[in-house]
């Protein structure tokens, strides 16, 4: 049970950690350009 | 014209009469629901329909916005002469409608699947990038947000399920929750961490675009929302939704180099569901004047509705649309 226990933590903790990825340097959004019709 | 149907008023539903109504449109409204009904019902442009069905001599385009599964009311009504646009974002309903195309089509009418946020808008913006390639290879899709409580209880049900993607020609299956990406949306949305989820895009999308290799979805999620995945959900949902976001990657080349695209919405989930579902609808409503409504199962992207005039109808119906400039392609 205990052991259960331990490997239902680990497999949480592996399953949450991380710190993120990395924002994007340059760049930023606009409005969409659309080809005239 | 006889009016369009809509089948069920929640929050997207109630969005696709409000997008309607104001375009001037005429409706008949069904819901079991007296309260969602009665704010209608005052409409001189709307038949309000309380604990009955909605008439096949009532309609010729339905819009189905009840939560899933969305397949038995389509297909009746379908079967009773009516075109439908169904907004099921749920992959089981989404594969069991696609797989009664060569009957719809037999009966010569049309159904749309998924003509909501995602899929749905999608699809359009995919649909919108492919202009700007030679050919295209690759499409992720990424959500943040959630509309009313049905499709956030989806969006829980997800990220415990088996997430599927288009890899190099075959259906791959990875575990809900995994494969973390930081995505970056509009703002006011900005940066999230994103996840393979158990989402009916990459079905459509894969249906709308046969020869792309590689097709991914994710969706946004806190820890919380990965920890208790697979559990109930702790907390109801909110009946309105907040503010969502779609971020469509898509990559591919041109003129023998490689380039990627991306584009991008923030706004409320059921609001971009409703432009949608309704822009859809009145262009089927026009169809059917025309006699030219395209018979059996449609998807967006797909090329077989007008998708340049549906995306110019949504951004008219107040969205608003982005892309990414100045990163490296």
């Amino acid at each position: 049970m205990a052991a259960l226990s331990l490997a239902g933590i680990l497999a949480g903790a592996i399953r949450l950690r991380g710190r993120g990825g990395v924002p994007p340097e340059r760049g930023g959004w606009r409005e969409l350009s659309r080809p005239r019709s | 014209m006889k009016p369009t149907g809509i089948v069920g008023l929640g929050a997207v539903g109630s969005r696709v009469a409000r997008q309607l109504t104001a375009s001037g449109s005429h409706l008949a409204v069904f819901d079991t629901d007296h309260g969602a009904i009665s704010e209608l019902r005052s409409s001189p442009n709307t038949v309000a329909l309380i604990d009955a069905n909605l008439r096949d001599d009532m309609t010729d385009v339905a819009v189905v916005a009840t939560p899933a599964p969305q397949a038995p009311i389509a297909l009746d009504l379908l079967r009773r002469g009516v075109h439908v646009v169904t907004t099921t974002d749920d992959p089981d309903d989404v594969h069991e409608l696609l797989g009664h195309d060569a009957e719809i089509e037999r009966l010569g009418r049309c159904l749309v699947v998924g003509a909501a946020a995602s899929p749905g808008m999608s699809g359009l913006l995919v649909a919108e990038l492919r202009q700007r390639f030679d050919e295209i290879d690759e499409i992720h899709a990424a959500f943040h947000g959630t509309g009313g409580p049905a499709c956030a209880r989806q969006h829980h049900r997800a990220l415990g399920g088996d997430a599927i993607g288009w890899h190099d020609g075959e259906w791959i299956e990875r575990p809900g929750g995994s494969g973390r990406e930081l995505f970056w949306f509009p703002e006011p949305i900005g940066g999230k961490d994103c996840y393979r989820a158990e989402l009916a895009d990459p079905i459509v999308l894969h249906r709308a675009f046969p020869t792309v290799n590689r097709i991914s979805a994710r969706v946004s999620a806190t820890r919380r929302d990965r920890l208790t995945a697979r559990l109930p959900m702790m907390s109801p949902p909110h009946p309105e939704g907040g503010l969502g976001g779609i971020r469509i990657e898509v990559r591919g080349s041109l003129a023998g180099a490689r380039v990627t695209h991306v584009a991008g919405i923030a706004e409320r989930t059921a609001v971009i569901a409703g432009a949608v579902a309704a822009s859809v609808a009145d262009q089927l409503q026009g169809l059917v004047s025309n006699g030219g409504v395209p018979a059996g199962v449609v998807v967006l992207g797909d090329g077989r509705l007008d998708e340049t005039a549906l995306m110019t109808a949504v951004i008219q119906r107040g969205i608003e649309v982005f892309e990414y400039i100045g990163a490296a392609d």
